[in-house]
């Protein structure tokens, strides 16, 4: 039945591939249907190549065409969309290697000439200890290729289905190319792959899901005795009864089961047939061993810098891959420039760059590279990721969406990345800041990091659940950024791959479940704009409230003046309380609930009874009879005004003081306790747990406190296998587009196997031994060879390694929104370089927060260019209504490592149309005209360079010249429009202007412009 | 062969095809083919197409697309659909402590002592074909009832509006998954040449009384690319943000800009050679086209005036639902499969005498009106038009329920209505029962993934199968729940 519905499905793709482009399902199910059924394969690459028009192109023709297959790329992308910049080529450039794979079967069937496939990225082995040893194969077995129609033809069963799975995304911790049957199979590599995905789920860790009691994650249960058969007998496949189930066809028994939608390929099979027969060995997951300062190879070659290029050039060279030349100067400092502090170069920088690298390249890159990590925009730079971990935003997200004002916690990132704050440091104080010895004010501020997350100040919303959701948030967040877990899969049962079990999560949880907070908003300040709420500011406690000396100085001030003001009052209170009296009796019952008639609570305070009233009942009531009641009394005015208008200015002093939500502990005999949540549910909690870390990863220091400081000091104490390489693989993923291990976000067993094993585990080790010094290992990166080397793509290496992931040539993508829009500004000479403070209010179309709020809240346009031009890392950060020019930006609602990078035609509209980016091709047009010579030629070159960091060749001089004439001729006829194009009616030259201003649009436009080289 | 020559073949191919689609000739089935394999991720849905028959393997689809009427803040559902004669006579009886058990309520009236009936608001009258009993609240609704088939018991977990909300959109509670409309578009690509695949638009209520905010996550594509996430169409301004050029810049000057960056941008391809490249030359010229696409499609000045008038009066007003609801009609036409309305105003705790008639006539004529009129041009057979809120309202009253002016109900998640007509869905039919109360479900109960495993079913998606693999699973809309409802179908 299965059978009859993979043709069907295939039947059905083949005419929807006729007509029109796959769908994204349709591609991840024809995938799945060519990687089962060898036989579809040929097939398949018939009718492409027989059915269209497609056989009379060749293969370098494909690649060069951007040819994508139908294949699953975009299914099994993780988070969203894919990571990081490269994404969108991947897929593209994937499904080449696949297509010209299939060609290469096709050819291989005629003339047997076998040119290199794409490779195998799963190659190198993993030194990682093997668990058991016993129980050697006792059978010999003949190994045979069982997946391709002609076991003989090695060559092209291998080249076929490698390049398939060369093809495939990152998915079930398959390393890319371990779909074929090596000669030596690994447990890591080849075997748990093909376990979790197919198995785990109902054999694996979680005990409510062992089905049949059964457990295949580890050896000890996968073998045991179960009454004259075990699942696995090792040495003897065929007596093992996993074997049976996986070829039996008794849908009752088939293994995986029909209904699971999973199946085996004859490859999966035949790895699983010969690990059994080997004597089934299990291995420990590689990342969760501690790593080793693995050996750095020795290559004798001018072109390997530092480690990190012997390890890279020691794998394209087995691969049998040189790198790309090195790139131009001034490609390398534009990538420089970008990377380390996020914008372009001047042309006074690179035209001495380039000077400089003529003479001493070495030297020219590393003082290049030593002024940008000194800029202190670096900070700026490297807060972006960091950011969009820590989901940082200035509004609270939910209904009510009200402001906060964790900035000075990104004003603490930033310099803490300018002051080259240890990495562990880092760690500590955010996570446990406010826990330190004596912690100065920067330190708590720095744990505002878990309090970053969403708050719900809804009407109905009920506080505990609202609670737990926060600390379910920092449990994700922190295994996410520093251990590259999926934790949040433990939280309603045990996890269905990992070693993590729901005990395990809660007692996680649990240092994060000690914050003296109620899970509502309990402060609101300001007035008129949040929705459903008239405070604009809306925020929970713990707070930190961070005065400035002139704020304080104020408070005091006016503090004394309500006293002396009070006094007065005093004194006066035996002529005024009886007049006070009659004046209370002068209101109808329907008068004194009518709130408006008085202000505050002075309505409520009046409805209770004199002698029951407190104080400031009292004193409220008196003070608005002063000011506003009937009794003639100039002097009592005055006097009443005065003291409220006192009040009033010292309470927009008190709320215009920023206050940080930071983290805070219940003090010691009032702990919260924390219990398993059954399902999740915080209104079924079980069993009692204490604060602990999980049991597969090594433990807590006995010394260690059992709180969030124990905890920091666990992810940085150099035991913990994870952290140090988490974080590396981010850095690299930052300068390479994707990291070492494809998943940041996953280095579980699920996750991608690292595709440079061994460079991973030198690099944390070398991380780590360096006292977590983040300049340490940035430099590191880019001085070496392989950051330098130039990002021209060739046909060989995208056939060969279609991602980029050997590092054979440097990673092109294009910018994040951030920091396009910075660049856009810094070449029109338009940003404003001030760092850090309150957020700003750049352009945004008018009414997109009244949209969304009913009218509730509006932007504050205000034009000024403090608030216009400032980087964009400073745009005030609404979660209900994101910034709209900043596409493809995480959502700052949850924790996310990854970034995304489509190419769609609205990001086309907002750089050709956002007001942002007309004014500053209007800007770039102004600069031409005055700093860019005399001639047109000259400016248009002056505006090309500063946008790409180089001279334009002469064939695009003269497209530039054509185009501009082309609009002078255009807006000649059109003079007003001109002027109004160019924003300039009366300025002399108009129609010249207008013509550079939509030049300046071509070239800020360009992809070149867009992309980082 | 030269690696120069190569490039420039493979760059006039590009042009070739990008040359056919954007002048929409036609294709023959191998150029056609090769377009489907040259089509980049990032162009894919929203700009390469073709016919837009869908060819899902898991069975033959009832709907080709989707018009989802949401209708925030909690409809009630017993004032306008879930008829409760004897409800009229208990009118301040305290509803039993047996009946509400086991039902969460939300904190404003978790811990109320008395839990009054509060009568339906007006009078149930049946549609004369089918018998359908519906408020006179709905009266042009209940005109329609026999296209119609309506749900009585729904049913969901969430107490507040996000999460209820965020639960029919995204399937989960917590924002962070792909949209229904994302999964459909990452499940059946698009049928538009040059108009999105899924597009959302938003009214408010007409006396901005008590609507919801409206999260862009309700729309979102959460984990799977962000080209499948809806395009919010705006009332005001640009219907699509960015979309007017600059002052004083003619279409001609714009076309000639685009030319430039394309000209240059092949020079550097000859560079550098990077695929992206030729797609971002593509998605360039589509924002071209689709400028005067979205204009187009916006301009009602070619719709008669009968049309319009079965709109009601409010079609005129950009932003209101009526005009919306037109609009949606005129995107279905063009090819677009998913489009999201999202009314908010529905959620009445102290208002509800004056407020609910005030919501349906907002709706009311409108909605039935977009049904009608896909009808008459053969398309309500495979639209599937969707009705309904993230949950009803209480059955007993909050407030003061013999003060006209100060009471309301409150969030009721445990029994509710939605309507469903077209594509495939029973037309005239009444589904589920709820007690006396119409307060917990009786017979029939269609849970929230049961409701995203229908609607899937019905546009030919298997919903066990359309999975995207995240945080090393395969997610799913209905998560690892949800049955489709057969005795709904047509």
């Amino acid at each position: 039945m299965t059978h009859d519905k993979d043709s069907q499905d295939y039947q059905s793709i083949l005419a929807a591939l006729n007509e029109r482009e796959l769908t994204g399902w349709e591609r991840e199910r024809l995938w799945e249907l060519l990687e089962r059924n060898p036989d579809l394969i040929a097939d398949f690459s018939d009718h492409c190549f027989v059915g269209s028009q497609i056989r009379s192109i060749t293969d370098e023709q494909l690649v060069a065409s951007g040819i994508e297959p139908p294949l699953r790329n975009v299914v099994s992308m993780p988070l969203r969309e894919t990571s990081s910049h490269l994404s969108l080529r991947w897929p593209i450039a994937v499904g080449i290697a696949a297509l010209v794979a299939f060609l290469a079967v096709v050819m291989m069937q005629h003339d047997k000439a076998a040119p290199p496939g794409p490779i195998d990225l799963a190659a190198t082995e993993l030194a990682t200890p093997v668990s058991e040893t016993s129980a050697p194969a006792t059978t010999p077995v003949r190994e045979t290729n069982l997946s391709l129609d002609d076991p003989n033809d090695e060559a092209v069963a291998l080249s076929g289905s490698a390049a398939l799975a060369n093809s495939r995304n990152p998915r079930g911790g398959k390393p890319e190319g371990a779909a074929s049957v090596p000669d030596k199979i690994s447990f890591n590599h080849h075997v748990r792959p093909i376990l979790s995905e197919n198995c785990f789920y109902c054999h694996g860790p979680d005990e409510n899901t062992q089905e049949a009691g059964l457990r295949l994650d580890l050896r000890e249960s996968a073998t045991e005795d179960l009454g004259g058969y075990a699942a696995i007998v090792p040495g003897d496949a065929e007596s093992s009864e996993i074997w049976h189930r996986i070829l039996s066809d008794d849908p009752t028994e088939l293994m995986p089961p029909p209904e699971s939608h999973r199946t085996l390929n004859a490859a999966d099979r035949e790895i699983l047939r010969r690990w059994i027969n080997d004597g089934a060995k299990y291995e420990a997951h590689w990342a969760f061993i501690k790593p080793k300062r693995s050996e750095v190879p020795e290559l004798n070659d001018s072109r390997v810098k530092n480690p990190i290029d012997a390890f890279i050039l020691h794998r394209l060279r087995k691969e049998g891959l040189e790198p790309n030349p090195g790139a131009a100067p001034h490609t390398l400092l534009r990538r420089l420039s970008l990377d380390l502090i996020g914008l372009p170069p001047t042309l006074e920088e690179l035209s001495a760059f380039e000077l400089h690298f003529h003479d001493n390249p070495d030297k020219a890159v590393e003082e290049a590279v030593d002024r940008l990590l000194d800029s202190p925009h670096f900070g700026e730079r490297m807060a972006l990721p960091w950011l969009d971990a820590a989901r940082y935003a200035d509004s609270n997200g939910f209904q009510q969406d009200g402001n906060r004002h964790q900035w000075p916690w990104r004003d603490w990132v930033i310099d803490a990345y300018n002051d080259n704050m240890p990495f562990d440091q880092f760690t500590l104080e955010q996570i446990a800041g406010d826990l330190l010895e004596n912690p100065t004010q920067s330190q708590i501020i720095a744990t505002a990091f878990n309090r970053n997350h969403m708050l719900n100040g809804e009407g109905g919303a009920i506080k505990e659940e609202q609670r737990i959701n926060y600390v379910v948030d920092r449990v994700d967040t922190t295994a996410t950024t520093w251990l590259g877990l999926t934790m949040a899969c433990a939280q309603c049962h045990t996890h269905k791959y990992d070693p993590i079990t729901h005990q395990e999560y809660f007692q996680f949880f649990a240092f994060f479940n000690n914050v003296p907070e109620t899970g509502g908003v309990d402060k609101r300040s300001g007035k008129g704009c949040a929705f459903g709420s008239s405070s604009t500011v809306q925020l929970s406690r713990p707070l930190l409230t961070l005065p400035t000396v002139a704020q304080r100085n104020r408070q005091q001030e006016l503090n004394e003046k309500i006293k002396a003001q009070e006094a007065i009052i005093q004194q006066l209170l035996p002529e005024v309380d009886p007049l006070r009296r009659e004046w209370e009796k002068s209101f109808t019952l329907a008068q004194l609930v009518d709130r408006t008639r008085f202000r505050g609570n002075v309505s409520v305070y009046l409805r209770t009874k004199e002698n029951e009233r407190n104080a400031i009942q009292k004193r409220d009531i008196t003070e608005f009879y002063l000011h506003k009641g009937n009794h003639g009394n100039e002097h009592w005015t005055t006097v009443g005004a005065e003291i409220f208008k006192l009040r009033n200015d010292l309470r927009v002093t008190t709320e215009s003081i920023i206050e940080v939500m930071v983290m805070g502990e219940n003090p010691p005999g009032k702990s919260r306790e924390t219990f398993i949540l059954d399902r999740g549910d915080y209104q079924q909690p079980t069993e009692q747990v204490n604060p602990g870390t999980p049991s597969f990863l090594p433990p807590m220091k006995d010394s260690a406190p059992g709180n969030r400081l124990g905890l920091a000091q666990w992810l940085i104490n150099g035991e913990n296998p994870l952290t140090a390489r988490v974080t590396v693989n981010r850095l690299w993923a930052q300068f390479f587009g994707v990291g070492i291990v494809k998943t940041s976000e996953d280095f579980g067993v699920q996750g991608e196997l690292p595709v440079h094993p061994e460079l991973i585990d030198w690099l944390a080790v070398e991380f780590v031994e360096s006292g977590w010094d983040m300049k340490h290992l940035i430099r590191l990166i880019v001085t070496s060879s392989t950051y330098c080397q130039s990002s021209t793509f060739t046909p060989e290496k995208l056939e060969r390694d279609p991602e980029n992931r050997l590092v054979g040539r440097g990673a092109r993508s294009r910018l994040p929104a951030m920091l396009l829009r910075d660049q856009a500004l810094a070449v029109a000479g338009l940003l404003r370089k001030d760092i850090g403070g309150l957020p700003v209010y750049p352009h945004q179309p008018e009414g997109l927060w009244k949209d969304f709020s009913f009218g509730k809240i509006s932007y504050p346009h205000t034009g000024s260019e403090e608030q216009l031009y400032r980087r964009s890392l400073y745009t005030f950060w609404r979660r209900t209504s994101a910034p709209p020019n900043m596409f493809d930006s995480s959502s700052r609602q949850v924790c996310s490592v990854k970034t995304s990078t489509t190419n769609t035609p609205l990001h086309a509209l907002t750089l050709l149309n956002d007001q942002t980016y007309v004014e500053a091709a209007r800007a770039l047009a102004q600069r031409m005209m005055l700093e860019g010579g005399e001639s047109t030629e000259d400016r248009l070159e002056f505006a090309f360079h500063l946008a790409t960091g180089r001279l334009p060749d002469e064939r695009e001089h003269q497209l530039l010249m054509n185009g501009f004439d082309r609009s002078l001729n255009e807006f000649g006829s059109f003079e007003s429009e001109a002027a109004e194009y160019a924003a300039a009616p009366n300025a002399r030259s108009v129609v010249e202007r207008a013509a550079l201003t939509r030049m300046a649009q071509v070239i800020l436009n360009l992809d070149e412009t867009l992309n980082r080289p | 062969m030269s690696f120069d020559r190569h490039l420039q073949e493979s760059a006039n191919r590009l042009n070739q095809t990008r040359r056919q689609f954007f002048g929409k000739s036609a294709t023959g089935i191998g150029a056609a083919a090769l377009a489907s394999l040259i089509s980049k991720d990032g162009i894919s849905a929203d700009t390469l197409t073709g016919a837009g028959s869908s060819t899902f393997p898991n069975h033959t689809a009832k709907a080709k697309r989707v018009i989802y009427l949401m209708q925030t803040g909690g409809p009630s559902h017993l004032d306008l659909f879930d008829y409760k004669p004897g409800m009229y006579k208990r009118h301040g009886e305290d509803i039993p402590a047996s009946v509400r058990a086991g039902v969460r309520l939300s904190t404003m009236t978790g811990n109320y002592d008395k839990h009054p009936v509060l009568r339906p608001l007006q009078n149930f009258r049946q549609n004369r074909k089918s018998g359908t009993w519906m408020s006179d609240l709905v009266p042009y609704t209940r005109e329609i009832a026999d296209k119609v088939c309506l749900i009585n018991s729904m049913n969901t977990e969430a107490v507040n509006h996000a999460p209820g909300v965020t639960f029919f959109t995204t399937g989960h509670q917590l924002p962070g998954r792909p949209s229904m409309g994302a999964w459909m578009s990452y499940g059946l690509g698009s049928a538009s040449e040059d108009l999105p695949s899924f597009v959302v638009m938003l009214s408010r209520d007409r006396e901005n009384s008590c609507g919801q905010l409206f999260y862009d996550y309700y729309w979102g594509s959460g984990f799977i690319p962000s080209k499948y996430q809806g395009v919010k169409f705006r009332g005001q301004g640009d219907p699509v943000l960015f979309l007017s050029d600059p002052k004083g810049l003619s279409r001609d000057m714009k076309k000639g800009l685009i030319d430039d960056v394309a000209a240059l941008n092949q020079e550097h391809f000859k560079d550098v050679a990077d695929p992206e490249i030729q797609t971002r030359i593509s998605q360039y010229e589509m924002a071209y086209r689709m400028q005067t696409s979205v204009p187009d499609l916006t301009d009602l000045s070619d719709e008669p005036q009968h049309i319009l008038d079965m709109y009601g009066p409010d079609v005129h007003r950009p932003g209101s639902f009526a005009r919306n609801c037109l609009l949606a009609r005129r995107l279905a036409e063009r090819g677009t499969q998913f489009v999201q309305l999202m009314h908010a105003g529905w959620d009445q705790h102290q208002n509800i005498p004056t407020q609910l008639a005030i919501q349906c006539k907002d709706t009311d004529q409108p909605s039935a009106a977009l049904v009608k009129d896909l009808e008459q041009r053969g398309l309500l057979e495979d639209t599937l038009v969707i009705w309904g809120g993230e949950f009803g309202r209480t059955p007993f009253g909050q407030g003061d329920i013999n003060n006209e002016l100060k009471h309301g109900r409150d969030h009721h998640g445990a029994a509710f209505s939605i309507w469903m007509a077209g594509g495939g869905v029973a037309p005239g039919k009444v589904y589920g029962k709820t007690d006396d109360y119409a307060y917990n479900i009786v017979d029939g109960k269609v849970h929230v993934h049961d409701f995203h495993a229908t609607v899937m079913h019905l546009l030919g998606l298997d919903h066990e199968k359309l999975t995207y693999r995240f945080q090393g699973r395969r997610f799913r809309l209905t998560d690892v729940h949800g049955h489709v409802v057969k005795d709904i179908l047509a």
